[in-house]
């Protein structure tokens, strides 16, 4: 098939889009491998500054990753069964509930820290502990896997599931793990790989809770920008990349999988 | 295969149920069961059938007041779970997170049978059912008809007390249907077991109820065996709803009625104001000339086993005819009709003031 100018220019077009906004990626990730980057790439590739990042912030990337996995723990135990009560509920409140719920993305990060810091900074012990950063990105992603499981309970004849259950002699508890939390593992999947992501990547509410004990990778990041040479900010941002890249492919193939039927 | 317990029979003493936003879905319903016996609940959408059903069911409580017994056993307030019963939902509610087999075995599960019975009751289950060959089969990829089934072998495995179908068949194309109604008829009979079948197609109810319960905005119009709904109907709805049927209106005066093709003679009515009904094959075409009620064919159509004509000028309406299928009318034709007055429905004025 022979290919037309236009769609020659298309395609010159889309490369083009693609390396503006892969190039300073590649720039940075070139940046953190590199011995001297003013020098060049002539100066030699080394793990170096990756080594030194590790070094000198690997608390900073355990307590990223403890903070994504509490808050998805804390998100599967309260949003799974919130979504099924407003799903469930036919009551305006649970309407306005729902709307409700989605606020904390509205509402710039800054904002919502620092009203968690006048209301509940005094509260001892806490402004200190990575629970208080905790408690933030809880608010911030809860919406995001209430939401995605709501969609599938909306999509799924979900009551009638359990009065099928239920006439067979499951009693609630046993049709909510043997029916309902199966059939929307979809939502879920998303819902918890939206979290980790959010999480890891949060940074304008995690700016403003953290203290220099509880410091997370993009606060980290910020702070390495800030102070550091740039072949360690490089590198930090390289380790940052490998971190997110999983969950951002995960999100993107489970969301593909669940439009598709029969996924 | 050891399903065939008789059920338990089901009384409904003084049950109504209001929705939560006002409505009265069901007048206060008295309504008993035989062991062993299929009801049909027959009626319009909207006509308080369902309800019923999930009333017997325990998914739906009466208001305060009302009573549902299972044998002599007071279940008003159980819930499903604990009702021990067998339900088929329209939608079917499969489980589409569970193959074939562990849909037909989950209620066998639930009760915490072992493991290796509930493999062997269900593949006993499956080759009764013919379906042997799909055990392991997802439910999306089964077709309607062998979902229906599977459905249907969920509901029986675990022996309830009561099966309830709500609209079984209603999904299904008509071929499928017709033979889906025969084999559940079938099976039915087999089980003895107490079943509430709620439809709005009366072939169905006909075909499959012992009794039939025509109901009509939350009441019962009337409660009989399908011979006797179809020929003895106690009241206009039920005779308007079940099956094709004419109505003639008119002066009555020495047991004539005056219609405007004529008089039609032999009409067990009293003088004044009155109402007959007949069915399209209780009327007889004779000769035009020598008849009391006269009119033109109308519009003819040739179904097979009958024909069936519309006959313009005897009555306010147009009168349907079944005839016999090589019977020939010609549209416009002049022909004269006559009804044995033992064909004729008069209403029992008593249930009709009811």
């Amino acid at each position: 098939m022979k290919r037309s100018l236009s769609s020659y220019l298309q395609l010159a077009f889309t490369l083009l889009i693609c390396a503006f906004m892969l190039v300073p990626v590649l720039m940075s990730v070139a940046a953190g491998l590199t011995n001297n980057y003013f020098q060049g790439l002539s100066s030699g590739l080394t793990l170096r500054w990756v080594e030194e990042v590790l070094a000198l912030y690997s608390d900073t990337i355990w307590l990223t990753l403890q903070l994504a996995l509490a808050t998805l723990l804390i998100n599967l135990i309260v949003g799974v069964p919130a979504a099924y009560y407003l799903a469930s509920s036919n009551s305006r409140w649970a309407r306005v509930f729902e709307e409700l719920i989605v606020l904390p993305v509205a509402i710039p990060g800054l904002a919502i820290a620092l009203a968690l810091i006048i209301a509940y900074g005094g509260v001892h012990g806490l402004r200190t502990s990575w629970l208080f950063i905790l408690i933030g990105h809880v608010l911030y992603t809860l919406p995001f896997m209430v939401r995605a499981v709501l969609a599938v309970l909306h999509s799924i004849n979900f009551r009638t599931l359990e009065e099928g259950a239920a006439s067979l002699g499951a009693g609630f508890f046993r049709r909510f793990i043997d029916v309902v939390v199966p059939n929307c593992k979809g939502g879920i999947i998303s819902g918890a790989l939206m979290t980790l992501t959010l999480s890891v990547g949060e940074f304008n509410l995690t700016w403003m809770l953290h203290t220099p004990l509880t410091k997370t990778l993009p606060v980290g990041l910020a702070d390495a920008y800030a102070s550091m040479r740039l072949e360690i900010s490089s590198a930090y941002t390289l380790i940052f990349l490998v971190m997110l890249l999983p969950l951002m492919i995960g999100v993107q193939w489970s969301g593909s999988r669940l439009r598709k039927p029969h996924a | 295969m050891n399903i065939n317990e008789h059920g338990a029979s089901i009384r409904l003493e003084g049950c109504t149920k209001t929705f939560a936003d006002g409505t009265l879905a069901l007048h206060p319903l008295d309504l008993s069961v035989q062991a062993g016996e299929t009801l049909v609940l027959l009626g319009p959408s909207g006509c308080g059938k369902t309800t019923t059903l999930r009333l017997i069911a325990g998914l739906e409580f009466p208001d305060d007041g009302g009573r549902i017994l299972f044998d002599d056993e007071d279940v008003t307030h159980t819930p499903i779970e604990k009702r021990n019963v067998g339900m088929v939902f329209q939608s079917y509610a499969l489980f589409p997170n569970m193959t074939v087999a562990e849909n037909v075995g989950y209620g066998l599960k639930v009760q915490k049978v072992k493991a290796a019975e509930v493999k062997q009751r269900v593949s006993e289950m499956l080759e009764m059912m013919e379906l042997g060959a799909l055990a392991h089969r997802r439910i999306d990829q089964l077709s309607g008809g062998q979902r229906q089934r599977v459905a249907l072998a969920r509901a029986i495995i675990t022996s309830p007390r009561v099966l309830l179908l709500d609209e079984p068949l209603t999904a299904l194309d008509a071929i499928l249907r017709d033979r889906l109604r025969a084999d559940i008829n079938s099976l039915l009979r087999r089980l003895g077991i107490t079943a509430i079948y709620v439809t709005h197609d009366q072939d169905e109810a006909m075909a499959l109820g012992d009794r039939i319960v025509v109901m009509d905005h939350g009441r019962v119009s009337q409660i009989g065996s399908p011979k006797e709904i179809y020929f003895a109907p106690q009241n206009d709805f039920v005779a308007d709803f079940i099956g094709q049927i004419n109505t003639f209106e008119g002066q009555v005066s020495c047991s004539d009625m005056r219609l405007p093709g004529g008089v039609l003679s032999g009409v067990a009515l009293a003088d004044g104001q009155g109402k007959v009904y007949c069915r399209p094959e209780d009327i007889e075409v004779i000769n035009s000339a020598n008849a009391g009620l006269r009119g033109q064919v109308h519009q003819t159509q040739f179904i097979g086993d009958r024909n069936r004509i519309w006959v313009k000028g005897a009555n306010h309406e147009r009168v349907v005819i079944d005839t016999d299928g090589r019977s020939e009318f010609k549209v416009g034709q002049e022909v004269g009709l006559q009804i044995r007055p033992e064909q004729m429905i008069v209403l029992d004025r008593r249930a009709e003031s009811v």
